[in-house]
């Protein structure tokens, strides 16, 4: 009796384990996405379209920004796998493919929306994810300082269209003028202005965070690699790098490091993106940071006034370093680009694709759900439709990126075809433990020799 | 006991069966994963031989972690047991309040690692380096986190922090297990302490040894969340320890199956290495 009912007992224990998998799913539209701010939005956006609708939407948000996929490879192990859910460039693209998670978008009507700059993501012809929006990262000035410092709006616009050097000429200018030199030569104006108002607080010229790897190893390396490679397909498919334009990414990165406060040395790391961003930046501590748009919540967090007078200046690198010429150099242009695209799974049923691409085209066309796109999410769109008046309201750094995009000046982002693991741990972290604390030139060489060889092996 | 002997699969049951689960059958799947292409979502390839194997034991990365690793715990286990044996000296020579002291050694290991981890951050960054390095200016309060040495050590440090209470508990009860006539004898014939610690209470707690040496072994071996949460591996790599290593092997390169064959070679060092270990304590451990 006894060996009865416990037999009975581990069955039951063991099938109640099992048994959950096997229920019809409680949902119609199941989002899994990987921007973190704007999540609280975008569950607002779903009651909207779950009253609308009568439909059920589970979303969950990826809030650990820096790793989306660790998660998201587990989401997909589950029997009820997201819907929707997002990739983040042509390599997250190959590896969903390989596994068959991919649905092709390329007839659905509402793909012909996709507009602005490389548009969807695509492979051989094919459309398989609608851009959550576009970003651009560049040097984030505050157009109030340089104001102060006693520039026009004509010497500002120079700045932005000159070259490396001429970029370089101003920074070397302010960096004397912050140590109470006489400055002489093109910037003598800058002699004029006083160290109060929004000047008061500053101590260095550019901001740099040596912790955040991703800064350095992913988005200032794309500088260089967009003249090495063009676009992501090519940097997709290259086994091996030469890195052509290391001087000049040296050049750009010791720019930035030789006119921070801690310069090349151990206080480097002890500063991640919230100390550039919040105290340095916002506390008006410097002139420029190398940030996205994204960075704007941060700084509207600590300033608000200061919030609605940003703009961008190109990250820029010299036509020639050491002999070695960029053939098209563009100093005048920015890096653009789709970080997030929304796709769409292939491995669920034909009913759930039906509602998940419902949902997508719903949040991108409705009158709410693009006031919500431009205002809550503060997403610079990336599909058809937005007219002027839905993007009037859009915020200081946001219509910087896209007054670049308008006059055509956009880079891609070519930092997203990079080998997995490759851009941080690789080549940001090797430059991390060694060059940005010593300058040395021996240490940048091995960085770069080192991430030419994990290139080759990871690819 | 017939009665018990009866029953005795009704109880042992749900934790079999939760071990199996969650232990065995994963174990299993990571050494059938760890010869194929895994992707984490799907299997990109069923049959990849010893491929991953070989990468992992010719990979630079992995290799200086295991030397770090092999170093750190070195460090850790002689620093941990020293610690925990002096303290649980202390704590049991029933002088008052020995119950708070007690409980205070004891307390760094109920708070969790990752937490540990931000805490010591906290106090290495902004105690160490702004507080005491500016009002003091000595270098030694510098850069625990930035510079490479001192990283590492900063990790010992919070490491042995954590586990010194713990393996105090298991000496205390050891110590306290001594029969007290054979140290009032002691007493009687006139040792010292010094004595009486290297022929009486030493050889008596060796089997608390086995024990601490092998969970400090184990435990320094396997250790993530502090070094996760403390260092992150940074400055670049350099304290980055295996289990580090092979967390983000899987979750930041996407290459799961490299990264459960890390983790197998990984087990199967550390069950030789403590095998080895409690073998040999064994045979030095002596009934009272």
């Amino acid at each position: 009796m006894k060996k009865l009912i416990s037999t009975i007992l581990i069955v039951t224990i063991v099938t109640t384990l099992f048994i959950g998998c096997n229920k019809k799913p409680e949902y119609d539209v199941y989002i899994w996405q990987s921007k973190g701010e704007m999540a609280e939005a975008l569950e607002a956006l779903t009651k909207i379209y779950e009253e609308e609708t009568g439909k059920t939407v589970k979303v969950i948000s990826n809030r650990a920004s820096d790793d989306h996929m660790g998660p998201l490879r587990a989401e997909m192990n589950k029997k009820d796998m997201p819907t929707v859910y997002s990739i983040q460039g042509q390599r997250e693209l190959n590896e969903w493919m390989g596994g068959d998670f991919v649905a092709d978008l390329t007839d659905w009507s509402f793909a012909d929306q996709v507009a602005f700059g490389q548009g969807g993501i695509t492979k051989d012809g094919k459309l398989y994810g609608i851009p959550y929006n576009i970003e651009g990262y560049g040097f984030v000035y505050d157009k109030q300082m340089l104001t102060e410092l006693g520039l026009t709006a004509a010497d500002i616009e120079s700045l932005r269209d000159g070259s490396f050097e001429d970029f370089r000429e101003f920074v070397v200018a302010v960096d004397a003028w912050i140590k109470g030199e006489a400055v002489t030569g093109k910037w003598s104006v800058i002699n004029n202005a006083k160290k109060a108002g929004e000047l008061k607080n500053v101590n260095s010229v550019i901001g740099f965070p040596g912790k955040a790897a991703w800064v350095y190893g992913d988005h200032l390396v794309n500088i260089p690699f967009v003249y090495e490679f063009g676009t992501q397909g090519k940097a997709l498919e290259a086994k091996t790098i030469d890195f052509t334009y290391a001087n000049q990414y040296k050049e750009l990165l010791d720019l930035q490091i030789g006119f921070s406060k801690e310069g090349f040395s151990n206080d480097l790391l002890q500063h991640d993106y919230d100390e550039q961003v919040k105290i340095k930046f916002g506390g008006g501590e410097v002139f420029f940071i190398q940030q996205g748009n994204w960075a704007y919540g941060s700084i509207n967090d600590v300033n608000v006034e200061k919030a609605t007078r940003l703009a961008f200046i190109p990250l820029k690198v010299p036509t020639t370093a050491s002999g070695v010429t960029i053939p098209e150099n563009r100093p005048d242009a920015m890096p653009v680009f789709a970080p997030n695209y929304w796709a769409i799974n292939a491995k669920v049923s034909e009913e759930l694709i039906t509602e998940a691409k419902a949902f997508i085209e719903w949040m991108y066309t409705s009158e709410v759900g693009k006031d919500y796109v431009v205002n809550k999410f503060n997403f610079i769109p990336a599909v058809k439709g937005f007219e002027e008046a839905d993007l009037a309201s859009m915020y200081s750094l946001g219509s910087s990126v896209l007054d670049y995009v308008n006059r055509g000046k956009a880079l891609d982002g070519v930092f997203m075809a990079m080998p997995g693991g490759w851009s941080q741990n690789e080549f940001g972290k090797k430059l991390q433990g060694a060059y940005l604390t010593s300058g040395k030139q021996e240490d940048f060489d091995a960085a770069i020799e080192h991430a030419k060889a994990k290139w080759e092996e990871l690819r | 006991m017939k009665h018990l002997r009866k029953s005795f699969p009704f109880f042992i049951a749900p934790a079999l069966i939760a071990y199996i689960l969650v232990v065995i059958v994963p174990f299993i799947m990571g050494i059938v994963y760890s010869f194929t292409d895994w992707k984490g979502a799907y299997v990109a390839d069923w049959w990849v031989g010893l491929e991953n194997y070989k990468i992992a034991l010719t990979g630079a990365e992995f290799l200086y972690s295991l030397r770090l690793t092999l170093l750190f715990t070195i460090c850790n286990v002689i620093l941990v047991n020293i610690l925990a044996f002096s303290l649980a000296l202390l704590v049991t020579r029933g002088f008052k309040g020995s119950n708070f002291f007690r409980t205070t050694f004891f307390l760094p290991n109920v708070i969790g690692g990752l937490i540990l981890g931000y805490i010591w951050k906290f106090v290495f960054d902004v105690v160490f380096d702004k507080m005491l390095y500016n009002a003091t200016f000595m270098e030694g309060f510098r850069y625990w986190l930035q510079d490479e040495k001192k990283a590492f050590w900063a990790l010992v440090i919070v490491a042995t922090w954590q586990m010194a209470g713990y393996m105090m508990i298991i000496y205390i009860a050891a110590i306290q297990n001594i029969p007290e006539e054979l140290l009032e004898a002691a007493d009687v014939d006139g040792a010292k302490f010094f004595t009486k610690l290297k022929h009486i209470i030493m050889p008596l707690v060796t089997q608390a040894f086995t024990v601490t040496i092998f969970l400090t072994l184990s435990n320094s071996f396997k250790l993530l969340d502090a070094n996760l949460s403390l260092t992150r591996g940074e400055p670049g790599r350099t304290t980055e320890l295996l289990a580090l290593h092979i967390f983000k092997t899987g979750q930041e390169y996407g290459r799961y199956g490299l990264a459960q064959a890390q983790s197998i070679i990984f087990f199967l060092m550390i069950a030789a290495v403590t095998l080895v270990q409690v073998y040999y304590s064994k045979k030095k451990e002596i009934e009272s």
